[in-house]
Order: structure tokens, then C-alpha cells, then sequence
């Protein structure tokens, strides 16, 4: 049995290697995706160095020099608890890409998880599971996670759990179309003959045949995400001080936007890079992953 | 067709059920007693056991739903605010159409900048206009909408002395809201239109036109255009929802009073009946749009016109129409 | 320029105590406080006297402005006489109603309104007569039976607290309403009713659509003429309004404009805005740091007014929480410095205390403000810290507030200056309603941001924070302590209201420090060129009738 299933496995793993080979030659042809994978690892790795990187500790004060504009000494000046902008901007990208990354993942995932149940078992299940995705996506997401966010309390977990849920639908519904697009597929008529449980089908079977759209809508909903959480920080929900998260920085330092535009720009070119490169690299990705627009 | 826009109908009882109960849970949950805002810091505890116990928030979750749905669904009757004393729906009336003209101006502009710009990333498609232009359509989404809202006053109102920096009146109130409120939904529609333009230009009957010796120019606005529009019309009504919920940034950098302020005002005075109200108010407005959007749709497209008769076939469009749905979003 | 300005400020003090209004909420700290020897008000003596009216008729009537728009930060959103009290509605409620007795400035008695006399007539009863020639603005005449009625409705609502404390009221004649109270009144407490619900007629009331909430009938000299809930609120001067005798126009009473708008703008950003590009002429919500671009503007004035709260950091004291010791307290307090972190919030606009409370509250001793009150000793700090028998590192606290962009700034540097002592804090921003749930919980904090003011004297924000008879025995933050109660009830009661008690609380308060006064701000009032003085009421609201403008102005 075990050999049998390898064997079946071996014909679309094969051929996905190919394809994945494709897929990466067809990306690395476009310069926009190129450009936004690039700014995207960069910011990435900025998120892992910030400890070397930052200059200052993130929350470091000091009360006799706030509100400096930049300076040798702080490149991207002081904020009005004269910490350094620049290393909290720093520190700003493990927190804002977290909560983008780690959101979407569990949005995702969750998603993932009931669209593969409503695509597979079909019938009342799926019935069930899209009546409720149904309802979940016509309240829009931002709504949904203010008022989710306004029941967990603020904090940096609480955030991301609050911004996760309006993934749920998107990636319930890609899985969902995915799967009924494949079901009818040979290979997993020969899963079913020969079979193979259930889980075991949807794991090894279906998922990363159906996976390529979630992915693809996933790297741009990383974005979204972070933007999500500068707009609940904009209402005063949102990460608690002094963590500095992108989005809080700039819905904190807004009303100083005139006087002290550095506490505001810096955290803002920051968070428009990253959504920016996410997209780009998005798009990219589609075009790549689309097989409609192979040459 | 007027059978479908029955059974359409119908299904969306379920929904508008659903979100009721759904919000109805959540305000529930939420921590914060709206008694005390009401009465104030000073109130002594036996005067808010007693507001508690005449607005009903001392009655158990069930009993609370249950009187809650029949009131919403038997009567009609969204209840009165809490902390103003003024009908909720009356209020809320007064309100969307604020927040609509906002909304429906965003997508006029998504429209009119949105396609131009998809249409030409699509027909330079791989070079520099296509990269170029869906820059543009990207950059917009990449900054948070306050931050753009802000900068647009600055510039516009501040500096130039353009146009009134917040408020309501006649329509050049409106005109920095809805550019600040209308990127995301610009970027959106460059997407989609350069994406399914570029399937329609790739199909067939394009190469046949082609072939024919048509012009690039009557065969891109001729043929390729009407036939990738079709796609592009949902992508209007997915915006909306984004839309509405940007809605709830803007009208408070802009000190517009519609529906989202009002949610907001309700959140933070832990409003009840506001924001239940406000909620299903919009997630109707929503799920109204979406219907009419399929319409459209289905009206449009001949091909889906002709499957309205049989189930089977209205699943697989409803499936098609999912998949577009999400492609973009 | 601010020199200059510092001096305009007070020379308009000069003229206005002239002219006998004396504006005691207004700035400059050098200014004398109430001596609590003299206690301001005396209840005894009925705080309406006719035969000294309460307002000068200003001798050269300013000139009657044309239009004037306030900016203010938050809808009113209903506008009806008997429901709470929220940010949008203190802004404009007092442009739309009258009430018995209206309080010109902190810690004065309360002057004339519709009531044209108090007599206490028993313990707990007194008799109000009121005007005989008062009609609103739909031509209703307001008798005695209005007044009875609108005290009625208002504690059926049960929104307006200090009705709380009233028995019955009842109308004895055309122009004569009896009150009695549940109790007998301590200082100040009896103006505190008198001066909470809007009178307005019963007939006009009942007839109105909306329960006035969107169209009240007005009792002022103007009446409302628009009204965009969410947008604005558009007043006119009314020609025939009642109170002809210019000798009990109260500051309320003033029209020295013709239009008043009432512009609402939601986003503090905007404030600055609105003044520059001319849609608006005063605000008081222009951001601390925007202030100073208006110090150095020709075209604007800037008026500061000292705040009533006294923001304070109070320590949970309830059983086994660390801070019911009180050198641990005191450590806490040596360890922050307020001097900081007044530039760190609001910097120009913000001043450490000495009590909690400030000079505006009647019965403040400026002998405080030279005494130490926990000046930053970081050396201190640290000794009383190892007295309390900790070491660094030993202690995790939860610091509670609300989640405002001054408060998160407070927050954090309460937690770094206390990392610097060595006890690690966890901020916990929370919502304002769910602060106020869980500032009554003795689990949900160790170290509370808290802001108090609450009434005319200096021992209504003591009352706020510590009267154990109101909280189950308990201070707010769970102390209990019998000596503390016994100083605070002295210090507050009719007879015992002195210097000599309210420093002894003061001494006692300080030396406990249940609670520790950090910070209070400055109002800062930005208004265009043209208007020459700035009034507000004692809740710190803009009173555009009564500003006095310019002959030029627009």
C-alpha cells in the first residue's frame, strides 16, 4: 500500500517540480516581481537583524531631547519620549511583518481548512461551512476585526488574531473552487480506489494541488493586514505601547504630523516599501502561476 | 429571471439572520459596561443596577437574543440609542446616504482610472507601460488611508486653499474624501481589468480578429474590452465592502457624519443598538449591492443568462462567480 | 511674542476683575487662589443675592459681532434636556438652556438664572423663587410649575447624578418651587443641583416631536436655527430674549454675537486646520504642538487656561497587592519625574502639581506649591525601595489606563522611569469604558492613571478618590484608612471647611499617598485676531455669547 501510493505520488510531485522550476523561471523574468521579492527579503531580514541593526533599544527615552528632527545621532530624529525613530522603525518591521505574516497565515489557515472540508465532502457540509462564510464576509473585514478587536482587548496577539479572521473567507472559498476544480481528477480517483483515508487524500492529495491561489492571495493579504492594524491603531485599538508597530507610530504621531513630520514619514515610507514590494511580488507571482498566460 | 431575483431574495434571509446573531454575540462579549458611560463616573452603584435592570442587561444571553431578533425581524424596530435617546433608524437613515455618495463617488473614480490603467499594463503587457501603470495602481494601496487623507488636506486644502478640509455641503466636501477613500478600490480594478483583459486578448477569437486584419486599436476596444468587462463588474461590488469600511477612517479625518462614524461614536460608548444596527444596516447595504452586481452580471453575459433555468448550471456559474470573487481581492 | 501675550492675558484679567467678573479659571498661576479662610461660598447665606448682582453690565458694550464658528471635538447628538452628559453635548448645551443658578467660575457661588433667590427654609428644604417675566424662545411663559416639572423628568431619567439627592420638588406658587433634599448639604453641594437641570417648559416640551433632541426650544438669548447631527449647530441671537434687567445677565446670558456656528471636527489633526484655512475662529482642540505655531502668529491669539483635572497615579491598595506598603509607594513617587514628562505630553502646556488638585479650586493654599511634594530623587527612590524590602528586578506591575494618545505618553514614562528603579511594568491601554469596569476591579491593576476634578473646592477631587463612604468602605483604589475618612469628611463639612483642615488632609494625603498627584495641563484656547477675550464656563466650554470680539472682526 505504501508503495502504491508513492508510485501514484511520484507522477504529479514530478511534474510539480517542473512546474515549480516554470514558475520560478517566469518570475524571475519579471523585473516588478524581482524588484518587490528583493525589497520584501530586505525588509525581512532587517525584521531578524533589528537587534544589530537598531542603534537604540526600541523603547529607550530620553526626556531632555525629544522631538529632535533627524540628525547624525538619530538619522530619522527623536519622537516625543526622544527615543530613536530610526530604531524603533527598526524594530517596527518585526512587529508590523509579524502581524502581517502571522495573521495571514492563521487567517489562512483557517480558511484553508474548512474550504477543503466544503470542497471535498461537498453536500451539507459545504453547505453549512459557506452559509457561515457567507455571512462572515458580509460584514466587511475591517468592521469585523474592529469589533473583534474591541472583545479580545488591545495587545499585539489580540491584534493579530482580530486582523486574521477576514482571511478566513478568501482562503475558504480559493480552497473550495480549487478542490472542485481537481476532484474529478485521475489521480485522486486512484487515491480513492486504492483507499487512502480521507485526511490523507485532502493532505497529500489535494491541498498542494489546489494551494497556488491561496498563496498568491495570501502574499498581498500580508499587506492588507498590515495596513488593518495601522487603521485599528488609528481608532486607538492595536498593539499596546511601546511596541513599535508601523501602523501605531504613525496613528500616534499624526496630530504631530505638521510640527514633527519625521515621527510620522519614516514609519510611512516603511510601511508603503513593504505593502508595496508584497504586491508587486503578489501580482508577480499570479501572472507567474497562471498558466493562461504561459508563452 | 424575476424567479431568480426571488430565490436571490430569499437566501439572503439566512445571511441578514446570521450577521445578527453574529454582531448580537459579539457586542455581547464585549467587555466595558454602557451603563456607566451613561451615568457618568460618579454614579453609585444602586443607580446603575437600576439602568441595567430597565434596559434588560441584567437578562440572560438567550432571552436578550431572542428579544432582540424579534424586535429586528417582527417590528422592524432597530431600538434607540442608549446614550442619545433618538431612534436608531431614523438616525441611520439620515446617515447612509453620506457614507453612499462617498462610496458610489469611489467607484465612479475606480472606474474611470482604474480600467484606463489596466487596459494599458494589458495591452504593454511584460513592458515598461505595464509595469508603470500598475505602479501607479499599487502605490496608492501601499499607504494607510489616514495618513493619505491627511497628506490631501495639507496639500489641497492647507497649502493650495483648494478645497474645504473637512465637513459637509455641496460636492467639493466630498472630493477629498473619496480620492483619499478611492485607491484601494483604483488598484483593485487595474487588476482585474489588465488580468482578464489579458485572458480575452489571449483567446481565440482575438487571434481570429487578428488575423482578420483588424487594427490593434478595434480589436483591443471592439472585441477584447466588452468581453473582459464581465468580470470586472464584480470587482465593483467586492470593493464596496472595503469601501464602506474605509468609510469609518474617512468620515472621521473628515468629520463627515455618516453611517461609520456613527458605528465608531457606538463602539466607544459601548452604544449597543448603534452599532448592532449599524452593522446589519451595512452588511445589507452590502449583500444588496453584491445582488445587483450579479444581475448586472448576469444580464450582461448572455452565456449565464441562458443558464438561469437550470440548477445544476446556476452552481457552476455561482462557482465561477466565487472564483472571480477572490481572484483579486 | 509670548511675552506679549502673557501680558494681553493680563491685562484682560486686569479689566475683567475690574469689571467684576473675575475669571478664576483663567491662567496665569501667579494669580492669588481662594483662601480657604474665607470659604467661598457660604450656604448658609443663600448664594443668590439680588442686591449684589452677580455680572457688571459691561460698561461699553462690546460690539455685536457678526458670525463666529467653534470648533468642537464631538457631536452633541441629541440635544434634549434630560439625558447624560458627553463631550459634544457639554460644548453646546449651555448656549441652549438655562437652569436655576448658573457657576460663573470655579469655586465661586453660583449667581442668578432663572432663579432670582434661594432661602433655605428648613434642614433639608429650601424655596427657590424664580423670575415672573422668563419665556423661552417659542413664547411659552416659565412658571414655577415648569421648574417643578423639568427637576421631576430629570430624576425619572436618573441620568443627571446630583439629582440623585433630592426628595421632592415641588411648585408652591406661580414663581415659588420648594425643595427638599434627602439630606443636609455640605458645601457647594446644594449649587451642584441647582446648576445640573435644564429648565425648560412643560408645554413645549411635550409638544416637541423629538423631545427636543434635535430641535429644542430655547430658553438663552439665541435659538437654535440649524442643527446636522454629526455636522454643525448654527445658532441665532434672539431679539426678545427675556432677561432684560442687565444686572442679572449672567455670563451666560451675554450676545455679543449675532450667528454662532458650532463646527464638528472628529480628528484632533484637523483642529489646526480648520483655524488656518479660516473655516474656523476658535478651538480649544488644537494639539499641544501645533500651539506653538500659533504663539508665533500674528494672526491668532492664544489663550490658556489652567485644566481642572489633576491627572494622578493612584496604587491599588487592596489586600496583599505590594503597594499597600507605603514606602514602596513613596519610591514610585520619588522615581518619576514629572517635570519630564510634563515636556514629554504636552510640552508649554503642562505643569506638575502638589495636591491632587490645582489653584483653580477654591480653597487651594499656594503655601503647597513651595512644599516638596515627591520632587524626582531618583537616590530617595531607590533607599525607600530597599526600606520596602525589595530589590531591582523583584517586582512585575500592571499599569492601567485609557488609551488616548496622553495617557499611552504618561504610560510609558511611568514605565521607563520605573524600569530605572528596577520594578518592571506592563501597560495595559484599554478602552474608556472598559477602564471604568476595571478601575473598580482590586485584579485588573497595581498602578491606575487616573484623572480627577469633580467640583468647585479643593476637596471635591479628594472626595472623587478617597471617600470610602461611596466606594464600600474603601478609597477608590481599596484603602482603608479611618484617620484619612475622619480628616476628609472634616475638611469638606460646612463648618469644618478652613485652611487649617484642608492642609491637615493635605499633610496626611501626602504623607499616606494613596494616591500621587502627577501632572495638570493647560487649555490652550486658539482663537483668530479679532477676538479680544475668551469665556468659558467652569467645565472648561467655550461661551461664544459671552467672548468679547473685536469691532472689526469680520
Amino acid at each position: 500500500m505504501l508503495t502504491t501510493t508513492s508510485a501514484e505520488l511520484t507522477m504529479p510531485k514530478i511534474k510539480k517540480r517542473s512546474e515549480l522550476a516554470a514558475v520560478i523561471r517566469r518570475l524571475s523574468k519579471n523585473p516588478s516581481a524581482v524588484i518587490g521579492f528583493v525589497v520584501a527579503v530586505f525588509l525581512a531580514l532587517i525584521a531578524i537583524f533589528a537587534p544589530l541593526i537598531a542603534p537604540y533599544p526600541y523603547d529607550k527615552q530620553d526626556l531632555m531631547h525629544t522631538r529632535q528632527p533627524p540628525s547624525a545621532q538619530h538619522l530619522f530624529g527623536t519622537d516625543e519620549l526622544g527615543r530613536d525613530v530610526f530604531s524603533r522603525v527598526i524594530w517596527g518591521s518585526r512587529f508590523s511583518l509579524t502581524v502581517g505574516l502571522f495573521a495571514v497565515l492563521l487567517g489562512s489557515g483557517i480558511g484553508v481548512f474548512f474550504g477543503s472540508l466544503a470542497g471535498y465532502f461537498g453536500g451539507l457540509v459545504d453547505d453549512i461551512v459557506m452559509r457561515f462564510i457567507d455571512i462572515l464576509q458580509s460584514i466587511p473585514d475591517i468592521l469585523l476585526a474592529i469589533t473583534i478587536s474591541v472583545v479580545l482587548g488591545p495587545g499585539f496577539f489580540n491584534t493579530l488574531l482580530a486582523l486574521s479572521v477576514g482571511g478566513i473567507p478568501m482562503a475558504c472559498r480559493l480552497m473550495r473552487a480549487g478542490i472542485l476544480g481537481i476532484r474529478k481528477q485521475e489521480y485522486l480517483e486512484a487515491a480513492v480506489a486504492i483507499n487512502a483515508s480521507t485526511p490523507r487524500i485532502i493532505l497529500r492529495h489535494v491541498l498542494p494541488n489546489s494551494f497556488a491561489p491561496v498563496l498568491v492571495s495570501a502574499t498581498m493579504m500580508i499587506g492588507h493586514i498590515i495596513l488593518g492594524a495601522a487603521m485599528l491603531s488609528f481608532i486607538g485599538l492595536g498593539v499596546q505601547p511601546p511596541i513599535p508597530e508601523w501602523g501605531s507610530m504613525i496613528a500616534g504621531g499624526r496630530s504631530l504630523i505638521r510640527s514633527c513630520p519625521w515621527m510620522v514619514t519614516f514609519p510611512g515610507i516603511f510601511i508603503m516599501l513593504a505593502v508595496l514590494a508584497l504586491n508587486m511580488f503578489g501580482d508577480g507571482l499570479r501572472d507567474a502561476l497562471d498558466p493562461k498566460l504561459k508563452k | 429571471m424575476s424567479r431568480y431575483i426571488l430565490r436571490r431574495l430569499v437566501q439572503l434571509i439566512p445571511v441578514v439572520l446570521g450577521v445578527t446573531i453574529l454582531i448580537f454575540t459579539i457586542m455581547y462579549l464585549i467587555p466595558g459596561d454602557p451603563v456607566k458611560m451613561m451615568l457618568g463616573a460618579d454614579a453609585t452603584i444602586a443607580d446603575i443596577e437600576a439602568k441595567r435592570q430597565e434596559l434588560g442587561l441584567n437578562d440572560p444571553y438567550l432571552v436578550r437574543l431572542g428579544k432582540f431578533l424579534r424586535d429586528i425581524f417582527l417590528h422592524f424596530d432597530f431600538g434607540k440609542s442608549w446614550v442619545y435617546n433618538v431612534p436608531v433608524t431614523e438616525e441611520l437613515l439620515r446617515r447612509l446616504p453620506r457614507t453612499l455618495i462617498i462610496a458610489a463617488a469611489c467607484i465612479l473614480l475606480q472606474i474611470l482610472v482604474g480600467i484606463p490603467l489596466g487596459i494599458i499594463a494589458a495591452i504593454n503587457h511584460n513592458r515598461w507601460g505595464d509595469r508603470i501603470a500598475m505602479f501607479i495602481a499599487l502605490f496608492g494601496i501601499s499607504m494607510p488611508n489616514f495618513w493619505i487623507a491627511l497628506m490631501l488636506v495639507l496639500y489641497f486644502s492647507v497649502r493650495l486653499g483648494w478645497l474645504p478640509p473637512y465637513g459637509i455641503g455641496g460636492i467639493k466636501y466630498y472630493i477629498l474624501p473619496v480620492i483619499a477613500n478611492a485607491f484601494p478600490g483604483i488598484a483593485t480594478q487595474a487588476r482585474q481589468t489588465r488580468s482578464s483583459m489579458l485572458e480575452v486578448i489571449r483567446s481565440d477569437f482575438i487571434t481570429t480578429a487578428r488575423a482578420k486584419g483588424m487594427s490593434e486599436f478595434q480589436v483591443i476596444f471592439k472585441h477584447a474590452l466588452p468581453n473582459a468587462l464581465l468580470p470586472v463588474i464584480t470587482v465593483i461590488g467586492n470593493g464596496m465592502g472595503r469601501l464602506l469600511a474605509g468609510t469609518v477612517v474617512i468620515e472621521s479625518i473628515f468629520s463627515i457624519p455618516g453611517v461609520g462614524m456613527y458605528l465608531v461614536g457606538g463602539i466607544n460608548t459601548r452604544d449597543y443598538n448603534v452599532v448592532q444596527s449599524s452593522v446589519i444596516f451595512l452588511a445589507i447595504a452590502f449583500t444588496l449591492i453584491m445582488l445587483l452586481v450579479d444581475l448586472t452580471y448576469a444580464m450582461i453575459d448572455p452565456r449565464i443568462k441562458a443558464q438561469f433555468a437550470g440548477k445544476k448550471r446556476r452552481r457552476k456559474r455561482h462557482a465561477h462567480h466565487h472564483k472571480c470573487r477572490t481572484h483579486h481581492a | 511674542m509670548k511675552k506679549n501675550l502673557l501680558f494681553a492675558i493680563s491685562v484682560f484679567m486686569i479689566v475683567a476683575l475690574v469689571a467684576g467678573c473675575a475669571p478664576k479659571a483663567t491662567e496665569v498661576p501667579t494669580e492669588v487662589p481662594a483662601q480657604p479662610t474665607t470659604p467661598p461660598a457660604q450656604p448658609t447665606t443663600p448664594p443668590a443675592q439680588p442686591t449684589t448682582p452677580p455680572v457688571q453690565p459691561t460698561a461699553a458694550a462690546p460690539a455685536v459681532a457678526p458670525e463666529v464658528t467653534i470648533a468642537i471635538s464631538a457631536d452633541p447628538s441629541d440635544l434634549s434636556p434630560f439625558v447624560g452628559m458627553s463631550m459634544g453635548r457639554i460644548a453646546v448645551l449651555k448656549t441652549i438652556y438655562e437652569y436655576l443658578l448658573e457657576t460663573d467660575a470655579m469655586g465661586a457661588a453660583a449667581v442668578p438664572m432663572i432663579a432670582k433667590s434661594v432661602e433655605k427654609t428648613g434642614d433639608k428644604t429650601y424655596t427657590v423663587t424664580i423670575f415672573d417675566y422668563i419665556y423661552d424662545s417659542a413664547g411659552n411663559h416659565i412658571t414655577a410649575a415648569d421648574v417643578a416639572w423639568s427637576f421631576n423628568t430629570g430624576m425619572a431619567a436618573g441620568n443627571l447624578r446630583p439629582l440623585g439627592d433630592i426628595e421632592s420638588v415641588k411648585a408652591t406658587g406661580d414663581y415659588t418651587v420648594e425643595f427638599v433634599f434627602k439630606r443636609e448639604f455640605g458645601v457647594g453641594e446644594l449649587d451642584k443641583v441647582l446648576t445640573e437641570c435644564p429648565i425648560v417648559s412643560q408645554k413645549a416640551y411635550e409638544s416637541s416631536a423629538d423631545e427636543f433632541a434635535t430641535k429644542p426650544v430655547t430658553t438663552g438669548p439665541y435659538v437654535l436655527t440649524e442643527y446636522i447631527p454629526g455636522s454643525r449647530l448654527v445658532f441665532e441671537r434672539r431679539d426678545d430674549y427675556w432677561q432684560n434687567d442687565p444686572q442679572y445677565r449672567t455670563l451666560f446670558s451675554q450676545a455679543n454675537v449675532q450667528k454662532i456656528i458650532f463646527q464638528v471636527i472628529t480628528e484632533p489633526a484637523q483642529h489646526a486646520i480648520a483655524l488656518e484655512t479660516g473655516s474656523a475662529d476658535i478651538s480649544a482642540g488644537v494639539t499641544g504642538d501645533d500651539v506653538a505655531r500659533f504663539e508665533s502668529d500674528p494672526n491668532f491669539t492664544v489663550f490658556k487656561f489652567r485644566d481642572n483635572l489633576t491627572w494622578l497615579l493612584a496604587f491599588n491598595g487592596s489586600e496583599g497587592n505590594p503597594f499597600t506598603k507605603k514606602e514602596l509607594r513613596q519610591a514610585v513617587a520619588y522615581a518619576i519625574d514629572t517635570a519630564a514628562m510634563c515636556n514629554a505630553v504636552a510640552p508649554g502646556a503642562c505643569e506638575p502639581v502638589h495636591t491632587i488638585g490645582n489653584a483653580n479650586f477654591g480653597g487651594y493654599l499656594t503655601k503647597w506649591d513651595n512644599e516638596p511634594y515627591y520632587e524626582y530623587d531618583l537616590t530617595k527612590a531607590e533607599e525607600l525601595f530597599a526600606a520596602a524590602g525589595y530589590k531591582p528586578g523583584d517586582l512585575t506591575i500592571k499599569l492601567l489606563a485609557q488609551n488616548d494618545a496622553r495617557n499611552a505618553l504618561m504610560a510609558q514614562v511611568i514605565q521607563a522611569q520605573l524600569g530605572d528603579l528596577g520594578i518592571n511594568v506592563e501597560i495595559s491601554l484599554v478602552e474608556t469604558p472598559v477602564f471604568n469596569q476595571q478601575k473598580y476591579d482590586p485584579a485588573a491593576f497595581d498602578l491606575l492613571i487616573d484623572a480627577a476634578a469633580g467640583g468647585d473646592f479643593i476637596f471635591s477631587p479628594w472626595l472623587l478618590i478617597y471617600d470610602q463612604n461611596r466606594n464600600k468602605g474603601t478609597t477608590g483604589t481599596f484603602f482603608k484608612d479611618d484617620e484619612l475618612q475622619a480628616l476628609l469628611m472634616t475638611a469638606s463639612s460646612l463648618d469644618g471647611f478652613n485652611a487649617e483642615n484642608v492642609d491637615a488632609f493635605q499633610q496626611y494625603q501626602k504623607e499616606q499617598l494613596y494616591a500621587y498627584g502627577m501632572i495638570s495641563f493647560y487649555n490652550n484656547v486658539v482663537a483668530v485676531k479679532g477676538i479680544t477675550k475668551v469665556v468659558r464656563d467652569t467645565r472648561g466650554q467655550i461661551i461664544p455669547g459671552a467672548c468679547e470680539y473685536a469691532p472689526d472682526f469680520k
